[in-house]
Formats: C-alpha cells, structure tokens, sequence
C-alpha cells in the first residue's frame, strides 16, 4: 500500500477525535511582574496528526506543514519580542511529540494582556482579535476576566465538538502571596496556598467560556 | 425535389436546434466533466454540494492571480454563481452542464458550456461586477454574440452558452501594448499650447495688469485647450479598440468553433458515446492519447523557451500503442447506493496487450493466508507481470522512437537507445516473475495496541513535572500477500533484503521493521514456498496459521475478477466504536456507520475495452447517497 493510501486510511479511522492538553501558567515573582507559559501537547494524538501531516489537503481543508506551525510559533514570538515589558520570549516546537511551548517574562500585567494581544493578532491574518483585557492583577486580587476575543470561541464553535471531546486545559496560576478564596468552582488551592489550578473539559469551555472568569482572592 | 427540400430543411433544422451540449465539444478535448445540475440538487437537498467541486469549477483560467487592472475590477461571469443561480442565468439545468480542458497551439484552457432556457437573460448577468467595461470586447458575428477579454470569454449562440476561461500565458502578456501614455501628435499639440498660453501670459505681464499674481497664473491655466486632451483621449481609445480588435481576432474565431456543432466531436468517440447513453449524474471522460499528443508527450513544456522549441513539430505518427486511448468514469447517486462505473478504450494494436494482460487468474493458494472469519476488506489484483512489461516497454519506446526530431544533435534521440541498453542489461525473469502481479491486501480485523505519550503531573503545589503515560489504541490488521513466480529468485531477493540493517532476522523467513515514528506497529515480511508476505500481523508472520473461511460470494469475486475490492464498512466502523467516541453531536462517525459496504469488480476486457463497476450501498435504503455522502462530509468540521 503507498504511503499516501495508509496515510488515508489510518485518518479515515482516526480523525474521529482527537486528544490534546492546553497548560496556561502564570507565576507571578514578585507583586507586579512575573512569567507567562502556554503549553500545547497534542502527544496523545501523535500518531493521528503523523498520518494527517503527510496529506495536503484532507475534505478541502488545508493540512499544515510542519515548517508552517513551527513559522506560526515564530511570528507570535516576535509579536511577543516586540511588545513594551515582555523579556526572555522562548519558544520551542518538539516535531516528534507535538508539544507546542512559548514563555516569556512580563513587567506588569497590561504588559501581558498587551503582549497576549499581539501574539494573537500577529499570528492570525483571518480573524480578528479585539483587544480584551484579559487579565487583572492588584495587590489583593488576581483575575481572569474573558477569553482572548469572542471569535475565538466562535471560531471553535463552527467545529464538530466531538472533535475535542478528550481535550482538557488547565490553568494555573502562581502568587507570591497566598490565597484566600477563589470564585471559581472548578478551581484548587495548593497545599502551600500560593497557587490555584483550574481545569477543564475544553468542551466545556466553547459551550460556557465564562467558565475562564475566575476571580482569586490573595492575603 | 420536394423530398430534398424536407431532407435539407430537417437536417438544417436539426443543427441549428441542436439540444445536446456534447455535440460542441471538439474531439481534441483532454478532459471532459459533465454534471446534471437539476438531479444533483435534488438529490443533495439542503447542502451545498458545488463547494467540493470548486476546485475544478475555477471562474479564472490557470495561473490569474487576480483581475485586477490599473482601471479596476472586471468580471465577466463567474462560474460558481452561474451554477448556484441557475434560473438567474436562464440556465436549462435538466441539461447537463459540460466542462472541458482544451489545448489549441499555444493557447489553453477550460470551456464551460451551458443549455440555456432563455438566453436574454444569461447574457444580461454578464458584466454584472464589472468596474472596467472598457477590457471586455462585444462581438456579434453569424455565430452569436461574444464578449472576449483577457482571461475571460463568453459566446451564445442560440440556447448554448460557451464560457472560455484562457490559462494565462507569459509569453503573450509581455507582448501586449500599453495603452496609458499619449501619443506624439498630443505632445506636439500640448507643446503649441503651451505656447500660446505662455504668450498670452507675459502679455498680459506686460501690460502691468496684474495685481495677484497667484490669481493670474491660475487663469492663464484655464486657457488651455481642452479639446487636446479630449482628442488624444478619443485617439487612445480607438488605438485600444485596435490593438483590442487584433488581440482579439485569434481569441474570436476560437471561442466562435466553441460554440459550434462540432463536425469532429467528442461524442464520435465510441467509448464517449457509449457511457454516455447511459444516464449518469457526472461523469468525467480523461482522453489520454489527445493529452500525450497535444504537448509532444510533455516535451514542449520541457523545451519551451529553449532554441530547441518548435511548436509546429507534432507526433505525426498518430498510429501508436498509445493512440487513442481514454477512460471515462461516471457515478450516479441512488437510493440506498452510489454507483460508479470506469471503462478504457484501447486501439486494435494495444488491446491484444490488455487482453494477455489481464488473461490470468487469481493464485488460489493466496486465500488460505487471509483470516476469511474476520475479513473487513480486500482488494485483489491478478494481473501479468510480464505482459504489462512489455506493453508499458513497447509503448514507450514507440513513443521516444516517434519524437519530433528537432536537430541533428538532439539529446532526445538518444533517449530511446539508452533506454534499450540499460533494458537489455535488466534479468526479465527477476524484475516480471518474482513476484508474478497476482496479490491480495486484507484488512482481518482490529487489535489492541500500547501507545506512549507525554502528559503531566502535578504536585500538592502545582509544580508541573512531564511524565510518559501508555493508553490503548485499536490498529487495523493489514496483509498485502504476493503470488511468488520464481521462488530461487524471490529467496535471492529476500536473502538480501534482510541484510540491511534496519531489519531484524526472526527467522530464516521472516524479517521485521521495527515499529517507528510514522510507523506505530511492527512490520513483518515473510517468505513462504507460495507467496510473499507482508504485514503487521504477527500471528500470521510467525505461526504457520492457515486458513479456510472466506465466504463464497468474496471469494468468487476474488477468482472470478482480475480487480475485486470489498470494504465491509458497517464491521469496521462496529470495531473501532469504543474507540472513536465523538461527543453527543455524533460527528462523521455517526454517518459512517450508516455506511453498508463498497465493493469493486471489473469486466473481462472484451471489444477494446476494459472497464470495471463499483458501489457504495447505505444500510438505509430510504435516503440518497449523494446526500449521506455530503452529510457526512460536511460533519467534519
């Protein structure tokens, strides 16, 4: 059988659904500044996105190169780069894994929502991102206020949600100091009380993107 | 005299009302796509199905990047909205919409041709997004009306409709002239004027007349003559109807033998004229002896641009292997089914090669390798080797024996010995009948299969660490076995084969490629006495397995037919179930286990023609498939 034959049978059987993890962090160092890190790991659907990569085109849709996501990552880290209080943009694409990872450190958190801004606009040329605050920060509370732009969700919603029926996000985030209390229903408080990690179904989170509003109250 | 006079006036009549858009399609036409737009959107309801044939339904000839010129945006027609408003248009949509490619001289393209129900209205929609009116040239001759431009032509003739998209061409944009700059006599005339003004000016200077100079010179602006500009404008514009009408003239008389009744159509071709009288939703006829011909076998491409290049050379000798031949695949959507049919045609010379082709049976010893009980799918293939060898080694050497010998020194001479040479230097036995071209590939079933991956953990403070965790995955069974020929060459092969170092030796017989990166199983290839092996089974590569259950209508087909393909759709999908959860919304899983099974068989050659039939039945017999197929097309979203 070709190559480009089993590459269509295992997709025909594969497509079906796909696993992947989302891991936002954020750790704050000192009151105002801290380290952003987003962390895409489709590993579990290694094999699938293998057999989807050596096709071009699949039902119309266009199949992305490696070289093309790796150039994407690239755009939004010199969007990244370019943005006023951002240092240190790392980024790294593992070919073998597919785990996606981009790091920086921020001055302030209108630095970051900024920043977050940028990456998302740069890199996108199809959908526009309205500038949202995405989040806020003061001495005594730390919050995550909206989704990076509505049409994200309403991006992600044009999809078939069985597609991201196993995908989960998790979101944490790092204080300096410790936490009181969090809105949040999904959310834990760490055993030294300086973090708080949420997560969830990423179904979930197209059908309710309030579900990211969170609230943490810190000492 | 009466009688002629009836005979003539029916035959005339009988032209001129010519319904059959086939009968305009000249026979040089190297692929023909035809669709029957009123039974498609019946049997697609709801869903938009001429997004997926956007692709071949391009409203600009290849290589347009857009239409864009420095006066603004023109389109003529555009051909997706032709098809999507078909009443609009006054398109007659029970007749079949045509599209074909085609290749005369240098010029190439794609001709759409419509049946119009009323044609006044078809031509009112022209233009309807046009900023730039002037690029489009409107011709009437005794052929019909014609609007010509650039990349776009329309011509009506009566109730046809021809739409030519031109393939852009390099070549001859660079020759075309601009038309922007004045000309000398408006240079010379401006200069007088300038003059005259200028005169006027410093005497009215002179005269100490003039309080505000700013004023002054403004007004002495205002003398200058308008009727220049306008002149040399009316100049330009019928310098551009010229260079329009000469550009055009080659562009006219092609698109005006478009839209005629073609005295050489396609529809004389026996294999067009057959398939096509049977009714079909689309079909698609590919005429690969007009492709092979009208570019030299690729050649011109290769020399185009070179000193080597002549495009009067053509193959003279039109009495090849390879002379006529095409193929013709149409499917029809039905109820409960989706039927396609394909069938070649072939000259007397090369069909006695396709009948010793295609004159061997299956090797019955093959079966008793495949898992009957838990047989998901097959394609069987019988085939001779050897035949085709010689067929594809004759038809070849014809061909670069019958190159268009340019110069004495040309390098495409020597082609054809050079390919003899190292021809001869080849073992026949060994290339033909180690593997004689008699093979089935079988998918037996499902496993379940370890697969790695990363995720991570996190401790009682949320510090991340990444760790490699294993979950199940289901992997298809495949075997591809191969009818062995000339096994002391086959173990002469294998022995070699299984140096390499990428293969691990389990047995004398039995060699394995270790499961890798794009390859998530191990791969097994075995020698037996009667067949080569391959395949990620291995209970089949290392036990002596055998087996005897396959049911007789599968294995007649496989006997009986030299090509037989079954997918029993409705048992893979039940398999990979509890794999392939997809959410409450179902998803292309839910409409692939609406699928019943696909099976595949071809007819023995028989009056220069080979052919085979296929047919996609649904488990639901209540719906059509067309719709069904787009149904689930469009659930993957």
């Amino acid at each position: 059988m070709s190559k480009t034959k089993y590459s269509v049978l295992i997709l025909f059987l594969s497509l079906l659904s796909s696993c992947f993890e989302a891991v936002e962090e954020i750790t704050y160092t000192t009151e105002k500044a801290g380290k952003y890190s987003l962390t895409i790991n489709c590993s579990q659907s290694r094999d699938k996105i293998s057999a989807m990569m050596k096709l071009d085109t699949f039902m119309g849709r266009k199949i992305p190169k490696l070289y093309e996501i790796d150039s994407h990552l690239a755009v939004a880290a010199n969007a990244l780069r370019n943005s006023a209080g951002i240092h240190n943009v790392y980024y790294t694409f593992d070919e073998r894994q597919y785990i996606g990872i981009i790091k920086f450190d921020f001055d302030s958190t209108t630095a970051l929502n900024k920043a977050v801004h940028n990456a998302l606009e740069t890199s996108s040329d199809k959908i526009k991102f309205p500038f949202t605050q995405i989040f806020s920060k003061n001495n005594l509370e730390f919050q995550r206020i909206n989704t990076p732009g509505d049409s994200l969700i309403k991006v992600a919603s044009k999809h078939n949600l069985g597609v991201f029926n196993n995908a989960k996000v998790t979101c944490i985030y790092r204080f300096k100091q410790e936490v009181v209390s969090s809105n949040n229903s999904l959310s834990k408080i760490a055993q030294n009380k300086k973090a708080v990690m949420i997560q969830y179904k990423l179904t979930e989170l197209i059908k309710n993107p309030n579900l990211f509003k969170t609230s943490i109250i810190l000492k | 005299m009466k009688l002629i006079y009836t005979l003539i006036f029916l035959a005339v009549s009988a032209i001129a009302n010519a319904q059959n858009a086939y009968d305009y399609v000249p026979a040089s036409a190297q692929i023909v796509f035809s669709m029957n737009l009123e039974q498609l959107n019946k049997k697609s309801g709801d869903i938009n199905y001429l997004k997926y044939l956007k692709p071949l339904l391009k409203s600009q000839g290849y290589g347009y990047y857009n239409s864009y010129d420095s006066e603004g945006y023109c389109e003529l027609i555009n051909i997706n909205d032709v098809l999507f408003n078909t009443s609009t248009y006054g398109i007659n949509a029970s007749a079949n919409v045509i599209m074909y490619r085609i290749s005369v001289n240098k010029t190439s393209g794609s001709v759409f041709v419509f049946t119009l129900k009323h044609p006044e209205k078809f031509e009112s929609q022209l233009m309807a997004n046009c900023e730039n009116k002037k690029s489009i040239q409107k011709k009437s001759t005794v052929n019909g009306i014609f609007y010509l431009s650039d990349n776009t032509s329309v011509a009506i003739n009566g109730n046809i409709a021809v739409v030519f998209n031109k393939d852009y061409n390099y070549y001859e944009s660079i020759n075309s002239v601009e038309t922007n700059e004045f000309d000398s006599t408006y240079k010379v005339d401006k200069r007088n004027d300038n003059y005259r003004v200028d005169s006027l000016y410093f005497e009215k200077l002179n005269s100490g007349k003039i309080s505000n100079y700013r004023e002054s010179t403004e007004d002495a602006m205002n003398m200058s003559d308008t009727m220049i500009i306008y002149e040399a404008n009316k100049r330009n514009e019928e310098k551009l109807k010229a260079i329009l009408e000469n550009k055009y003239k080659d562009l006219l008389y092609m698109v005006e033998s478009f839209v005629q009744v073609q005295a050489d159509g396609i529809y004389k071709n026996r294999n067009f004229s057959k398939m096509l009288s049977q009714y079909n939703d689309a079909s698609i006829f590919i005429n690969t002896s007009s492709m092979l011909y009208q570019s030299n076998f690729g050649m011109s491409s290769l020399l185009w641009g070179s000193s080597m290049f002549n495009e009067k050379e053509t193959i003279t000798n039109q009495n090849l292997l390879s002379s006529g031949i095409n193929s013709f695949y149409s499917i029809n959507f039905l109820y409960g089914a989706a039927s396609i049919k394909f069938q070649s045609s072939y000259n007397d010379k090369a069909f006695s090669y396709i009948k010793s082709i295609f004159d061997v049976k299956q090797n019955k010893k093959l079966l008793k390798y495949i898992d009957g009980k838990n047989l998901l799918g097959y394609m069987s293939i019988a085939i001779n080797n050897k035949e085709m060898g010689r067929f594809y080694g004759d038809m070849y050497s014809e061909i670069l024996n019958n190159l268009p010998q340019v110069s004495k020194d040309n390098y495409l001479a020597n082609i054809a010995p050079a390919m003899e040479l190292i021809y001869a230097f080849i073992d026949k036995e060994m290339l033909y009948n180690t593997i004689d071209g008699r093979a089935i590939i079988a998918c037996t079933g499902f496993e379940n299969m370890k697969v790695s991956y990363k995720t991570y953990k996190y401790d009682d403070d949320f510090n991340r660490q990444e760790i490699t965790e294993e979950r199940l995955e289901k992997q298809a069974k495949m075997l591809a076995v191969m009818s062995i020929g000339n096994h002391e060459n086959a173990k002469k092969l294998f022995d070699i084969i299984s140096k390499f170092n990428v293969f691990t030796k389990l047995r004398d017989n039995v060699i394995t490629l270790k499961a890798m990166r794009d390859m998530p199983f191990n791969l097994y290839m075995v020698l037996k006495e009667d067949a080569f092996i391959i395949t990620n089974d291995a209970n089949i590569a290392l036990n002596e397995t055998k087996f005897d259950n396959i049911n007789d209508k599968d294995k007649s087909n496989i006997m009986s037919h030299n090509m037989a393909m079954n997918i029993k759709i409705q048992d893979v999908m039940s398999q990979m179930k509890d794999f392939y959860p997809n959410g409450e919304d179902g998803g292309m899983f839910k409409f692939m286990e609406s699928y019943g099974m696909f099976e595949m068989v071809d007819d023995k050659p028989s009056d220069n023609m080979y052919g085979a039939s296929a047919i996609l039945r649904l488990k639901d017999g209540s719906e059509n498939a067309l719709y069904y197929i787009l149904k689930t097309m469009t659930s993957i979203r």
